[in-house]
């Protein structure tokens, strides 16, 4: 595989992104940190206790927080990493540059003025995926910023260094939806449909996750799902397998990203 | 003899069951200026498009200076300049940093931009606006200086004229003819006839992918079929016009239309015998020769 480094490739995606990625990086800073004043305010955190007994125990296991633990207030603080709102603007970087970059550049022609320079087609996924290496690593540092921050504000009773690896499991999954919509996008020509594809295989791997954990007679299926990698309440309650998620995760980001060079060179553009 | 500097052997692209071009064999030379025809759908653009590895073919293959170029485009390209056809530039980016963006990648100075930019009137004050806020006519310069810029080795355009008012088509002309000068090798497109009739030394016409003819422009001239019109002051003998280069088209009193292939020399000789109100013989055109080899390629 050839890869040398063209900076001018990557000086461009900052150039149109780099105002996305501060919005989105202020917005996860201020989302955790909200978070963490919300839930430690005690007004707001036995209001939150007393909504939580009231909930079915399934639909608790489902957002990984069990009620009445030690740990309740760390783990309802984790539920910010899977917080609706944040997994939306997660999903926005790792999806929205392959789509824009491969599909887009192809259906707006401007694909034929950068690959008639002088540029491998490895280039291309390879540039893309080290953009996504540094976005998500900014705005994941952003939302462990927003607890840490918490924590010293508020002086949280919070395991932060399990905080910590609950930012490294959100890193490395956030890089696999990427590596996976690198790939999707390599077989797609128009943007739209590359968005859709993605948004549409992660919506059903997420509703397949909730169905399964939701449903107790269908729990042993929970090893299959691939929601199940990125369960951050649950990691700090030592729940689920840290190194077995780091290694699985491992694995699907470079074979994705593999596949993603290896359609990207035979493809017509 | 100069170096090949374009070469396909058996150049197939088929789009599924869709033929695009089909064994494709020719060669282009340094410091050529070859204009490759044919009408909509015949397969110019994929024929570029496979030179610049933007396809890949079906089948056969594409050399560039002795060099496959799938193997090796990434270098090869170091040498090109490429106006794409449907030219579409990042719109984000003003023009300045679209021409540096697009020397960026192969490290060589943009020797002629200054030269080009002002030859093809986009002033600094153009250049610092988006490219979303150029006309049609400004993106097509851009795109043409960007490809020339670094003053390639083989310019590959894509119908490069489109959108260019008179003034800087013949601007662009007139750089092609300089550039050939200089040994540059030049591959372009275009459904404008005159304008190959006019710069080109060598051409192609395509029909339904593949080559109805590829020769040198003189050599194409003489084969083609060209109308003579003649108006005699006196009744003449239609019989005295038994020539093998001359076909008569009609005849109505003292007016004849014919076709004429090949020397003209017999045939004024004949005409000089009597007294010649009128005669129209226009210059022949591409458009002529077109409907030639198309009408040859029915029969």
């Amino acid at each position: 595989m050839t890869i040398s480094i063209k900076y001018s490739y990557l000086k461009k995606i900052w150039h149109d992104q780099k105002f996305i990625l501060l919005g989105l990086t202020v917005f996860s800073f201020l989302f955790e940190f909200a978070f963490a004043w919300l839930l430690f305010e005690a007004d707001f955190k036995s209001f939150f206790e007393s909504v939580a007994h009231m909930l079915p125990p399934s639909l608790m296991n489902f957002i990984g927080v069990t009620v009445g633990g030690g740990y309740y207030g760390s783990q309802m603080l984790a539920f910010g990493y899977s917080h609706p709102l944040i997994l939306i603007s997660l999903f926005l970087i790792p999806i929205g540059i392959p789509a824009r970059y491969i599909s887009g550049e192809i259906e707006h022609k401007t694909m034929d003025l950068l690959m008639a320079r002088s540029i491998h087609r490895n280039v291309i996924p390879t540039h893309l995926f080290l953009y996504l290496v540094f976005a998500l690593s900014v705005q994941v540092t952003a939302l462990l910023a927003g607890t840490y921050m918490g924590y010293l504000i508020f002086s949280l009773e919070i395991d932060i260094q399990g905080y910590m690896k609950v930012a490294a499991i959100t890193y490395l999954f956030f890089l696999s939806v990427g590596s996976i919509s690198l790939a999707i996008s390599t077989f797609q020509s128009e943007r739209g449909k590359a968005i859709a594809k993605s948004v549409s295989l992660f919506v059903f791997l997420y509703f397949y996750d909730t169905i399964i954990r939701l449903n107790q007679s269908l729990e042993h299926l929970t090893a299959y799902s691939y929601f199940n990698l990125f369960q951050p309440g649950k990691l700090l309650k030592g729940q689920v397998d840290f190194a077995g998620g780091i290694l699985i995760l491992g694995i699907i980001i470079p074979v994705f990203l593999y596949l993603a060079v290896l359609r990207f060179n035979k493809r017509d553009l | 003899m100069t170096q090949v500097v374009i070469e396909t052997k058996q150049l197939t692209k088929y789009y599924g069951s869709v033929r695009g071009v089909e064994n494709l064999n020719f060669e282009i030379r340094q410091g050529e200026l070859f204009g490759f025809l044919g009408p909509n759908g015949a397969g110019k653009s994929t024929t570029i498009r496979l030179l610049l590895n933007l396809l890949k073919p079906s089948s056969g293959q594409a050399f560039l200076f002795g060099k496959e170029v799938q193997k090796n485009y990434h270098q090869l390209f170091k040498r090109i300049g490429n106006v794409p056809g449907e030219l579409k530039l990042y719109e984000e980016l003003t023009g300045n940093q679209f021409l540096q963006y697009m020397n960026s990648f192969n490290g060589k100075k943009p020797l002629l931009r200054d030269e080009l930019l002002h030859a093809f009137q986009l002033t600094d004050q153009d250049l610092g606006k988006k490219i979303k806020q150029y006309s049609r006519g400004m993106k097509q310069k851009l795109g043409i200086i960007q490809a020339m810029q670094e003053k390639p080795d083989l310019l590959i355009m894509d119908e490069p004229s489109v959108g260019l008012d008179p003034l800087n088509r013949n601007v662009l002309y007139d750089y092609l003819l300089r550039f050939k000068k200089d040994g540059m090798t030049i591959f372009f497109s275009s459904h404008n006839l005159a304008e190959v009739e006019k710069i080109s030394d060598h051409v192609g016409l395509v029909k339904d992918g593949k080559f109805i003819a590829l020769e040198p422009i003189v050599e194409l001239k003489k084969k083609m079929v060209r109308r003579m019109e003649i108006e005699f002051f006196d009744n003449v003998n239609p019989e005295s016009f038994n020539l093998p280069s001359l076909t008569l088209v009609s005849h109505r009193e003292k007016h004849f239309v014919f076709n004429i292939q090949g020397e003209i020399d017999p045939i004024l000789k004949v005409i000089a015998k009597y007294k010649v109100k009128n005669l129209v013989f226009p210059e022949p055109s591409l458009e002529d020769m077109f409907m030639t080899f198309y009408q040859k390629e029915k029969q």
